[in-house]
């Protein structure tokens, strides 16, 4: 039995995957899984220093808003890093590197690394299949109407950029 | 969901199925509960201390009990002997 608060243990496994996917899609597994811990120990502190709202709803959206930060963190201080996916690999990979299309992962990470920034964040919150507008509008910090339009050039120009062949 | 979304979803399925390991869990589970105040537990010296001042305690208690009933009986043999207590009577039982 954890001696974890239940509701910690309960975030935990219900955001954890799901921030896993988010910084998967950018970083190597080893990497997103330690951006997890990084944004779930910055979620607690904010939590401990009442600066969210015990709704669950509430505490996801705050976790992918200090995921935003913590992966362009991390993008800042690893550059090129992203899709490198072991220490062997770690110098054949450059930012420019060409579409991988024998793996599917690396396909479409490489796809969504081809958006602009902003449909790149939304493409990532749009991994989470439970994340509503409202709390993608919360997590990037822009109105819910700006979200929408954004999210439509972004399904659009990833499909148009999954199309292209090698 | 229309079917452009769908055809999104399929898009995204290859990471929409990336899943952590079950020590990535557990690695997490413990990050955060290392960041919640720990239930307080006495170190070997607090307990020492604190076994040192409850014995402390029930000695005094104890001692009090004792020297209550002993000092009654005193004062009521006092009492008692108090006719009897003369300078020369109480030098010669010393002697």
């Amino acid at each position: 039995m954890s001696n974890l608060e239940p509701i910690w243990h309960d975030i935990v496994n219900d955001l954890g995957p799901s921030l896993y996917r988010y910084f998967a899609a950018s970083f190597a597994n080893q990497i997103a899984a330690d951006l997890v811990q990084e944004t779930l120990i910055r979620l607690v502190h904010k939590q401990r220093g009442g600066a969210i709202h015990s709704d669950q709803g509430n505490i996801k959206a705050y976790a992918f808003g200090i995921a935003r930060y913590v992966r362009l963190e991390a993008l800042k201080d690893h550059p090129g890093f992203d899709l490198v996916d072991d220490e062997k690999t770690l110098h054949a990979h450059t930012t420019d590197e060409k579409a991988d299309h024998s793996d599917p992962v690396a396909h479409l990470k490489w796809a969504i690394r081809q958006l602009k920034p902003i449909e790149q964040e939304l493409i990532l919150l749009m991994i989470d299949d439970e994340m509503s507008l409202e709390q993608m509008s919360m997590a990037l910090s822009i109105p819910v109407g700006t979200v929408k339009s954004h999210i439509h050039r972004a399904k659009e120009n990833l499909r148009k950029i999954m199309e292209v062949q090698p | 969901m229309n079917s452009k979304d769908k055809d999104l979803e399929k898009l995204l399925k290859p990471l929409k199925d990336l899943n952590p390991n079950d020590l990535q869990m557990q690695q997490w589970q413990r990050a955060v509960k290392n960041q919640l105040p720990q239930p307080k537990r006495f170190s070997f010296d607090m307990k020492w201390a604190f076994q040192l001042v409850a014995a402390t305690l029930v000695g005094v208690v104890i001692g009090a009990l004792l020297f209550k009933n002993t000092s009654d009986s005193s004062a009521q043999t006092v009492q008692i002997s108090l006719s009897d207590a003369t300078f020369e009577r109480s030098h010669d039982n010393l002697d």
